[in-house]
């Protein structure tokens, strides 16, 4: 079929998708090209034609930088010590909820329990500090009982604890829901003949479910590693005053603060440009270990 | 520059700046820039010296609505003990003939009020002759935005900048070339003329508003003070506690006034004023051998420090101060939360104002400047002028014109009908005068008036608010006490335009030194952050300054 | 109640007691902040006092919190402005959004592949908050609702959901109706949308929510604290504590027949209503959620 051809049957499915390759091309590969001063001794006065291109030097500024390494490093094991709770968490509720076995109930508290996902930050930020900040209700029944109160949402050392436990606060139901549906997929007849010969319900879990679980695993996994570096801005922006950017500032929240605010573009749009391709390369990876590991991933070649 | 949640520039702000007359200087920041002016930032650094600015400055032409019967010395403001029976109209004509709406943007320490249908402000755009569209941002949070603002050139017709949020800002200098206009042929000389409310403004505040060998903004002058140490009298004297005298009192009183079970704690913020307590100087200072030292440098700041650190310890710090630097302090301490603070000059009058009908009985009292021995203390002094009110550049000269006018307008000074009204409205409707002749906040008042015209432009200091009994004499003798003993400012007459690496330096060191006073940080870490100050531009900035004064010969 | 199989245990002791405790606990995590802050919100200056702060023994109870902000003034304003960025944005995010995945649902269609493609990239690389602030500053869109919607308008995720479920409809009825001689805006309209509305109400569910949530945006691009959005009010007066505005274009201090209600009861019902629509529209988030929509949309 020529291409004229095709055009004019094509036409309106383009016409479709243009709205869209608009915006993005606008509002994301358009500022994407706008990295490029991050070469740039830029000044938002004098414009990207006018500033002077500078090459890597905001680069090596910021490596020399031990508040950018700090930052680093702060995202780097949050998203660890949350890896370590994001997988383990919402499969064990998924396993859990699955042998509840009045359907009422379970929705019920499927229900409940993902609910959450849908608040945003600031609420999330909210709600625990009603909780357990230093004027929330645990320092208040504390306090109540003559006991010294405590503000758990102010503590630079438990910080990665506290933002983990708002994550799974936030979105390990919802992170149910998927290893559920994944649950629901397992064909039953495996596990009957698995007990018909004999297998346990550990062994049964070990041998049936977990395998059964791999593919989801590895697919949050891979997306999640794509956005290792980026812990959830809004958690910490939130939050970063009240344990001081020693514990709070991570990768975006530089770029905020030494970047955006001060109208040190150029420096900012460096620090972002290295958080973005960081988590390309680690998405990537990923993928490829994925496949390695003969899963599929988020993508392939085809 | 700062958290939005808090951070450096928030930090500040226990500097709840202004009131009518004692406008608080730049001051609190925990590193050099203010006192020596840190009132900018290029990326190179800049000084600009009075002596040498005289052909840019506006003639000072002084207009006095009234005799102040308190004098101020050394600095301090004059005080005016009792309201005139008869106001002086000092802005005859309407200032914006066109009528046409002018954009303004400017911070507050307080609630924002009304904007929507408010006769207080009603009342002064008739008077200025035109509506002034505010959009009023949370002083705490102001330099956040200010950042972004003027790098996306998105300024308003009226931009109000206060200098220690100038001085973390890049690039400053050339922002202030490309976006606000050159006020310099309408107020060199005798061209103020035109504006006597302007022309009545110090020639050492106007120095300030230079930039780039430009006049570019009207100064609010200052008298210098950066903070006072508060302490609620109604309180403590109900404990039996006396205010303190030296820093063992400190401690004591930390022990006597908290009892966290009922909720009360004996501190807010009292770092700044600890430092000075103890000697460290308000930012550079010249050792014996002639060699500039920073306060941050010196052992009694290491001492200071320590000592701070114990009071937060002790756990006689507000637990709210002690979660959030950048905590707002003043329903703390009007609640009777925590009892002694520092605070902007201008807070107390405001606390008053908030609470004359909540709380009769509230009577916060400046503590006398004491030193952490008992022995003679020093004091800070402050830029003449701290905060700036631009003008978008490319209005064309009549609306420029018009702007100046509405600033001649808000630069009426006490004793004149503007002055009045742009702080307490209409009289019979905001206002009542009490038999002493002072102004009292009707209900609509307490409602609708807040102190947003201020903030276009400044005034001279006075000391006026003499509707809270005693307040202008108790100002007054701590003013002229602690100008008295104000050590003597090196870069005193010099804009000094610090360079953008050293701007940067203030939140990493003041991160680090808040962690400390916190117990997130040993106090080891004390001598890790000098150093890295030191290493990252503190020394180049030492250079720097040695440099702005072997070129004025100091 | 299904029953148990067969070829299962019998429950041990521990499972059978341990388990609605586990469970119990888990929905308690969740409930009870809901139920405190709500409470609180309720309550009359008196319980908030006698408690020492935030309220679990429901007492007295009154609206006077609510009636207090929603009688004009910041959060009322905040709060239309919220409802209004989360209706238009979502008409429009959905729009598109069903546009375009249905302009994306026919392998071998011109440019298919590299379309497909510029959409799946988004997932792999973010542009970067300068400059992503940077183009939206040169648009003039700083201080505009529209820097709301537009940057935050397509999610590639809920595209390519949509998309996979339009591929999953049977060819046969599509080229039934073009032999018909329907366009392609006609199969949209008569074929595809009537067999899609779960998934179309699920990914408008999404959008809304994620419009309602949005904070970030605002934070950047609104400087006007007079076209805030209700995340930003929230942000401001509860996460960072600061005083709230009173008066007529504040919170409206008292309302005639009610006592005014006190500070913290304020605060919690500006937390409640930012809550409520989300459990609003959660029962049919729930509803017409698919379990298999999401795993197999994201395979895509």
């Amino acid at each position: 079929m020529t291409f004229r051809h095709r055009l004019r049957r094509d036409w309106p499915l383009l016409v479709m998708v243009l709205p869209v390759v608009v915006l993005l091309g606008v509002f994301h590969y358009f500022p994407t090209l706008g990295n490029v001063i991050a070469f740039q001794d830029y000044s938002p006065y004098a414009g990207i034609r006018g500033s002077e291109f500078i090459g890597f030097g905001n680069f090596q500024r910021m490596f020399a930088e031990p508040a950018f390494w700090k930052a680093v490093a702060n995202t780097v094991s949050i998203t660890a010590v949350q890896l370590a709770f994001f997988f383990p968490i919402p499969i064990a509720l998924a396993l859990l909820l699955n042998s509840v076995l009045s359907s009422k109930l379970r929705n019920l508290i499927q229900g409940v329990v993902y609910l959450p996902h849908f608040f945003s930050w600031v609420l999330v930020v909210s709600l625990f500090q009603q909780m357990i900040g230093g004027a929330g209700l645990l320092a208040q029944t504390l306090r109540d009982h003559g006991h010294q109160a405590v503000d758990l949402m102010t503590k630079p050392d438990t910080f990665i604890l506290l933002v983990t436990a708002q994550a799974v606060w936030k979105d390990a139901g919802w992170g149910m829901i998927v290893f559920l549906a994944a649950l629901s997929t397992i064909s039953p007849e495996l596990y009957e003949s698995a007990a018909a010969d004999g297998a346990n319900r550990w062994r049964r879990l070990w041998h049936i479910t977990l395998p059964g679980l791999r593919p989801v695993i590895v697919l949050l996994l891979i997306l999640r590693l794509g956005d290792a570096l980026t812990v959830g801005f809004e958690q910490f922006i939130l939050q970063r005053s009240a344990v001081g950017g020693g514990a709070a500032e991570v990768l975006d929240t530089y770029v905020y603060y030494q970047g955006l605010l001060v109208g040190d573009f150029g420096y900012g749009a460096a620090a972002g440009l290295f958080k973005g391709v960081v988590g390309l390369v680690l998405v990537l990876v990923a993928n490829r270990f994925a496949h390695m590991v003969g899963e599929q991933g988020v993508y392939s070649k085809s | 520059m700062t958290g939005p949640v808090i951070g450096g520039t928030s930090r500040r702000t226990f500097i709840s700046l202004l009131g009518a007359g004692a406008a608080a200087a730049a001051g609190g920041t925990t590193l050099t820039g203010c006192s020596n002016g840190g009132s900018g930032s290029s990326t190179t650094g800049r000084a600009e010296t009075e002596d040498k600015l005289s052909g840019l400055l506006p003639k000072y032409t002084p207009y006095e609505s009234v005799k102040p019967d308190l004098p101020g010395e050394n600095g301090a403001s004059p005080g005016y003990s009792h309201y005139p029976a008869e106001l002086k109209r000092a802005v005859p004509e309407k200032m914006v003939p066109s009528g046409k709406q002018v954009t303004a943007m400017t911070p507050l320490w307080s609630p924002i009020p009304p904007l929507a249908g408010n006769s207080y402000f009603e009342a002064n755009n008739e008077r200025i002759g035109a509506p002034v569209k505010f959009n009023i941002l949370n002083g705490n949070d102001y330099g956040d935005k200010l950042g972004p603002i003027l790098a996306a050139g998105n300024v308003p017709e009226l931009l109000c900048i206060p200098g220690w949020n100038i001085s973390s800002l890049t690039r400053f200098g050339q922002a202030a070339d490309k976006l606000f206009e050159d006020l310099t042929p309408h107020l060199a000389g005798d061209k103020v003329s035109a504006y006597p409310m302007l022309a009545n403004l110090p020639t050492r505040a106007w120095a300030y508003g230079v930039w780039n060998s430009q006049l570019k903004a009207v100064p609010f002058p200052s008298d210098g003070f950066p903070w006072m140490l508060m302490y609620r009298k109604d309180i403590l004297d109900q404990l039996g506690a006396e205010p303190p005298k030296n820093s063992d009192d400190l401690l004591a009183l930390g022990k006597q006034l908290t009892d966290a079970k009922a909720g009360r704690w004996a501190f807010g913020s009292v770092a700044d004023e600890v430092h000075r307590s103890f000697g460290v100087p308000g930012g550079w200072i010249k050792d014996s051998g002639g060699k500039l030292v920073n306060k941050i440098e010196t052992p009694q700041f290491e001492e200071a420090v320590a000592f701070i650190r114990r009071l937060f310890q002790s756990g006689y710090v507000h637990p709210e101060v002690v979660a959030n630097a950048g905590a707002d302090e003043n329903a703390l301490f009007e609640g009777g939360k925590f009892l002694i603070r520092q605070n902007g000059p201008g807070g107390w009058h405001e606390s008053l104002q908030r609470q004359q009908t909540v709380n009769p009985k509230f009577n916060p009292q400046p503590v006398m400047p004491f030193a952490h021995d008992g022995g003679t203390p020093i004091t800070w002094g402050g830029d003449p002028a701290g905060i700036f009110t631009f003008v978008k550049k490319g209005l064309g000269e009549e609306r420029v014109k018009e702007l100046l006018g509405v600033m001649n307008y808000t630069a009426a000074p006490f004793g004149t009908e503007e002055y009045q009204l742009y702080n307490y409205g209409v009289e019979g409707k905001h206002y009542t005068k009490q038999p002493s002749g002072a102004p009292k906040l009707t209900a609509l008042g307490q409602k609708e008036v807040s102190q947003t015209y201020i903030f276009l432009g400044g005034r001279p200091t006075a000391i006026t608010e003499s509707e809270y009994p005693g307040y202008v004499q108790s100002m007054s003798a701590w003013q002229n006490a602690s100008a008295k003993v104000r050590e003597k400012n090196l870069f005193d007459g010099i804009r000094v335009e610090q360079p953008a690496k050293m701007a940067a330096l203030n939140q990493p060191f003041d991160d680090a030194l808040q962690d400390i006073y916190r117990g997130r940080k040993p106090i080891s870490e004390l001598k890790a952050a000098v150093k890295q100050w030191q290493d990252n531009g503190g020394n180049e900035g030492r250079d720097f300054y040695a440099k702005v004064l072997s070129d004025n010969g100091r | 109640m299904s029953a148990r199989a067969v070829w299962e245990e019998e429950p041990t002791a521990v499972g059978r007691l341990g388990k609605p405790v586990v469970l119990a606990l888990i929905a308690l995590a969740v409930a009870f902040p809901l139920y405190v802050v709500v409470v609180t919100s309720l309550s009359t200056t008196e319980a908030v006092t006698r408690a020492g702060g935030l309220v679990v023994v429901p007492r007295e109870l009154t609206v006077a919190a609510y009636v207090q902000l929603l009688s004009g003034g910041v959060v009322t304003k905040a709060l239309l402005i919220s409802v209004g960025i989360t209706v238009i944005g979502t008409a429009f995010s959905l729009g598109i959004t069903v546009l375009a995945a249905y302009g994306l649902s026919r392998p071998g269609s011109l440019f298919h592949r590299p379309l497909l493609f510029i959409v799946l990239l988004t997932f792999l690389f973010g542009p970067g908050i300068i400059p992503s602030y940077l183009v939206v500053n040169a648009l003039g869109l700083i201080d505009h609702y529209a820097s709301l919607i537009l940057p935050a308008a397509i999610s590639a995720f809920n595209l390519i959901v949509m998309r996979s479920f339009f591929m999953g409809i049977p060819n046969e009825l599509i080229d039934s109706a073009r032999i018909d001689g329907a366009g392609e805006f006609a199969i949209l309209r008569r074929i595809v949308l009537p067999l899609s509305k779960a998934v179309v109400a699920v990914v408008g569910l999404f959008y809304a929510v994620g419009y309602w949530n949005a904070f970030f945006n605002a934070l950047l691009y609104i400087n006007d604290n007079s076209k805030w959005p209700l995340q930003m009010v929230l942000r401001t007066y509860i996460v960072q504590q600061q005083p709230l505005p009173t008066g007529a274009g504040g919170v409206a201090t008292g309302i005639a027949g009610l006592s005014p209600a006190p500070g913290l009861a304020i605060k919690m019902a500006i937390v409640v209503i930012a809550i409520v629509p989300v459990l609003l529209v959660y029962p049919f988030i729930q509803r017409h959620f698919q379990k298999g929509v999401i795993i197999g949309a994201v395979k895509g």
